[in-house]
């Protein structure tokens, strides 16, 4: 009996590990393919890295590359390709001599989790597309290759444009001590600009004029709260939508307070817009509205989801976005085709300008893993991208890439990088040709945006939001009276956070809703924001400003 | 005698109207998805869908059904739900059945019972969980899913329980009638352990189905994932609001965050469980109160 139940345990282990190895022989082939090409790939390779190339030139034989991949919509692609073989994957291999290869693709939701278990396991891919802190880790690891070098022989003119945008800002964060660590996807800081949304069609039906100033915004708030703009008599409009997000920037802004921005001050010293005293001045307004009624009373328990829901029913009448916004309420117009939502710059309290403060939006890190080969061929990747997008065979071959369809196939090229501050300068040539007719000029893309207005105009309300965000009267109109009249003011910490940051800036971000929440709604009063300083200063604000101003003047 | 049985009734009826409430309370959300899946998205977007269907429309199911993905995430679930289920099940008896035996007839009894107790107690983690799997090579198949949490020690103490529960007799008369252990367990205990083996298969099929982390961290690409991580990631997408966000992003957010199909999609999700879940309830109920209680 004892002899007979010793066995089991034997028995069980035997199951498990038959089990076990069924698992793995499967997959097992697969892998070892794999590993056979990547081992092959280096031999062929090394005697291709003598032949001298442009920044198009074809690898002969053809090098691989390993990456990973952000799976956006199965919509970006078109019918029958896959993330792993699509329209670029082909071209690269076609015209480069680039055999790319992901190591996984996720949704890009999941990519930060699932590249944060990739680095920690140390099997890193040999294009490397990750984010600052990622990056940072990296780099301070030694794992990262320096691309100085084969940047300056190897970028195409569009690529180093692009990256010469705003003084060069894009590539500083990536830069260590003089050598570029790595390529980033750059926007331009434009796009981030904060604005005013008012629904216009209410402002004629009360009589208002367009907002000139901050006092102008804060009446026509009470006006949308109290003189019935809908015109169903009943008290059931709010003027400004909040969610507990706070997106009150736009707010604040007419008081000169720049919330989460690092300024520099008189002296020089780089500090925290959001602990500045301006920003009191404007939670105490904030505060004053609330208990008018003027803000919706609920906006402490709703998201981002259900302040777009109230809006979208037709209860709010000014919200704070960016040139985005329209996107999110372009289902209204299909319904009741006079609504009319207008963006405004920010308004000024007093006699200085308000402005609004931008930042530097990178999109992504691409680094090189250190060891690999072609380290070269990252930039080639990126030059082949703005080739096909913007260069000059954009002309025949930039439908293809970008997928008629939807116009986003470009999220599925393994790495890209759109021309920095496009946007306005389309809106321009789309203002241009509305006004002469003659579209001879323009750009492909702002010729795509003059088509969806031209649509729209003619009775495709589906289009709508191309008109508020392109057309004369739209977000980028907005955007370009900033920069045309200087008024932005720059984030001055554009860097990886610092060892602080990463440890404090949680615990000081919810500080700041719950004091600021309750503030608005009085059960704070407004001289509790000199309590919060002095708490954020303790609470590692002072240590993080100490590290922020470091790091901008060493740089 | 008659007035305490009207105030008995009374308080039948109190109890009745009580869980009624909350029963319908806990309908509300599935009601609440049912509606927003049959309607416009102009008036979900609007906010104006709480029970009953506005605009009726069936679009979001015809696009589901069109879209691959989601008929492959929800194949990857089902070969999941019924490979995990198995093994799961088989672990579950294999391991409690000895462990059920007094420490007199085996041995090492106890040392083995901490080895697994251990287990529930402390993990090895992510990276190290991570590492085992892609060096045993389960990377991208669907045994990551499933053999990584082969062995449900918490079942196994269920099962464990309910064994030891069990008259002594029964055993011995097989013995008597010259059954080995195997016999035994497979014609005696299994066949009176049927509700217990209803929990544990209800409690391994809910866990794998709704299961979303290990898809996401072990699958090299979506096709190959489980319904529950391709659910995760569409509705994680939804958010957008801070200021990084470029006209490209917001116009694919505009393609791909549609509420209709996200409602339908978590509704044909949880059917499955829904059918199942009340021919299962009954042993669910009996078995987990016998399984706790030590005979």
């Amino acid at each position: 009996m004892t002899s007979k139940s010793r066995k089991f345990p034997v028995m069980a282990a035997a199951l498990v590990l038959s089990i076990a190895f069924s698992g793995c022989s499967n997959s097992n082939a697969n892998n070892s393919t794999t590993a056979k090409e990547a081992n092959a790939a280096p031999a062929a390779a090394t005697a291709a890295a003598e032949v001298q190339g442009g920044p198009l030139t074809k690898y002969d034989p053809p090098i691989t590359l390993t990456s990973t991949m952000n799976e956006t919509g199965k919509e970006t692609l078109a019918e029958g390709d896959t993330h792993a073989n699509n329209v670029w994957t082909r071209g690269y291999e076609d015209e480069l001599g680039i055999k790319v290869t992901y190591d996984w693709i996720v949704a890009d939701a999941n990519y930060n989790d699932k590249m944060n278990v990739t680095l920690a396991s140390g099997d890193l891919p040999d294009v490397l597309k990750v984010n600052m802190v990622q990056f940072e880790q990296l780099y301070k690891a030694g794992m990262l290759q320096d691309l100085t070098e084969v940047y300056d022989q190897y970028a195409s003119d569009l690529v180093k444009e692009y990256y010469s945008e705003e003084d060069g800002a894009a590539l500083k964060p990536v830069t260590k001590d003089g050598k570029k660590y790595a390529m980033v996807s750059y926007g331009g800081s434009l796009d981030s600009s904060d604005m005013v949304w008012i629904r216009k069609d209410w402002l004629d039906k009360l009589g208002l004029a367009e907002p000139k100033s901050m006092q102008d915004i804060i009446k026509i708030a009470e006006a949308f709260a109290f003189n019935d703009p809908d015109g169903n008599g009943k008290k059931d409009t709010y003027g400004i939508s909040l969610s507990k997000d706070l997106p009150i920037n736009g707010f604040l802004l007419g008081y000169h307070a720049y919330l989460e921005t690092w300024i520099k001050n008189d002296q020089g010293e780089i500090v925290n817009g959001t602990i500045q005293p301006e920003v009191k001045a404007g939670l105490a307004e904030l505060q004053r509205l609330y208990k008018e009624g003027v803000i919706d009373p609920e906006f402490g328990v709703k998201d981002f989801a259900k302040q777009m829901e109230d809006v979208n029913a037709g209860k709010a009448g000014m919200f704070f976005l960016p040139q985005w916004a329209p996107f999110q309420v372009k289902d209204m117009i299909k319904k009741d085709a006079n609504v009319n939502w207008v963006p405004y710059p920010v308004q000024s309290i007093d006699d200085q300008p308000a402005k609004t403060q931008n930042h530097l939006s990178l999109g992504g890190v691409f680094a090189v893993r250190k060891g690999y080969e072609h380290p070269e061929a990252l930039i080639k990747l990126l030059n082949f991208q703005a080739e096909k997008m913007f260069g000059e065979s954009a002309a025949t071959e930039r439908a293809k890439y970008l997928n008629g369809d939807t116009g986003l196939g470009f999220q599925n090229a393994v790495v890209s990088n759109l021309p920095p501050n496009k946007n306005v300068k389309a809106q321009d040539e789309v203002e241009q040709a509305l006004k002469t007719g003659d579209t001879s000029k323009m750009g492909l893309e702002a010729k795509l945006f003059y088509d969806d207005i031209q649509a729209y105009r003619g009775g495709d309300l589906d289009k709508w939001h191309m008109e508020r965000i392109f057309g004369p009267l739209s977000s980028q109109g907005v955007i370009k009276y900033y920069r045309d009249n200087d008024l932005i003011v720059m984030n001055e910490f554009i860097y990886a956070p610092t060892k602080t940051m990463n440890s404090k800036s949680a615990t000081l971000d919810k500080l700041r809703a719950e004091t600021f929440v309750k503030i608005i709604y009085g059960s704070l009063p407004v001289d509790d924001f000199d309590k919060f300083v002095a708490n954020w200063k303790k609470l590692g604000g002072d240590e993080i400003t100490k590290e922020v101003n470091e790091v901008v003047k060493g740089q | 005698m008659h007035h305490t049985s009207s105030a008995y009734r009374w308080f039948l009826r109190f109890n009745y109207v009580i869980l009624t409430v909350i029963a319908l309370l806990c309908l509300f959300p599935i009601v609440n998805i049912l509606a927003i899946s049959f309607s416009s998205s102009t008036a979900v977007n609007a906010g104006s869908v709480t029970l009953w269907p506005v605009d009726f429309t069936l679009s979001s199911y015809r696009y589901m059904l069109e879209n691959n993905q989601f008929i492959h995430s929800f194949g990857t679930s089902l070969l999941r739900v019924v490979l995990g289920v198995s093994v799961n099940l088989l672990f579950t008896i294999l391991v409690a059945y000895p462990l059920s035996k007094e420490a007199a007839t085996f041995r090492s009894r106890t040392a083995y019972a901490w080895i697994f107790v251990f287990t529930m107690l402390f993990g090895g983690g992510l990276i190290p969980g991570y590492l085992v799997v892609k060096e045993m090579g389960l990377l991208d198949s669907v045994w990551a899913l499933v053999l990584p949490g082969a062995v449900p020690i918490f079942n196994v103490l269920l099962m464990l329980n309910f064994f030891r529960g069990l008259p002594k007799e029964l055993e011995e008369a097989a013995w008597m009638d010259g059954a080995g252990h195997l016999r035994t367990l497979w014609s005696v205990y299994l066949p009176v352990s049927l509700p217990s083996i209803a929990t544990v298969t209800l409690f391994s099929l809910v866990g794998h189905w709704n299961a979303w982390f290990d898809g996401m961290i072990y699958m090299r690409s979506p096709e190959h994932y489980p319904l529950a991580t391709y659910l995760q990631s569409i509705l994680q997408q939804v958010s957008v609001q801070n200021e990084n966000v470029t006209f490209e992003q917001a116009a694919l957010l505009n393609e791909i965050s549609d509420r209709t199909t996200q409602a339908s999609q978590i509704f044909l999700s949880i059917l499955p469980i829904l059918a199942i879940y009340p021919f299962l309830q009954r042993y669910f109920v009996h078995g987990l109160v016998v399984g706790s209680v030590k005979g």
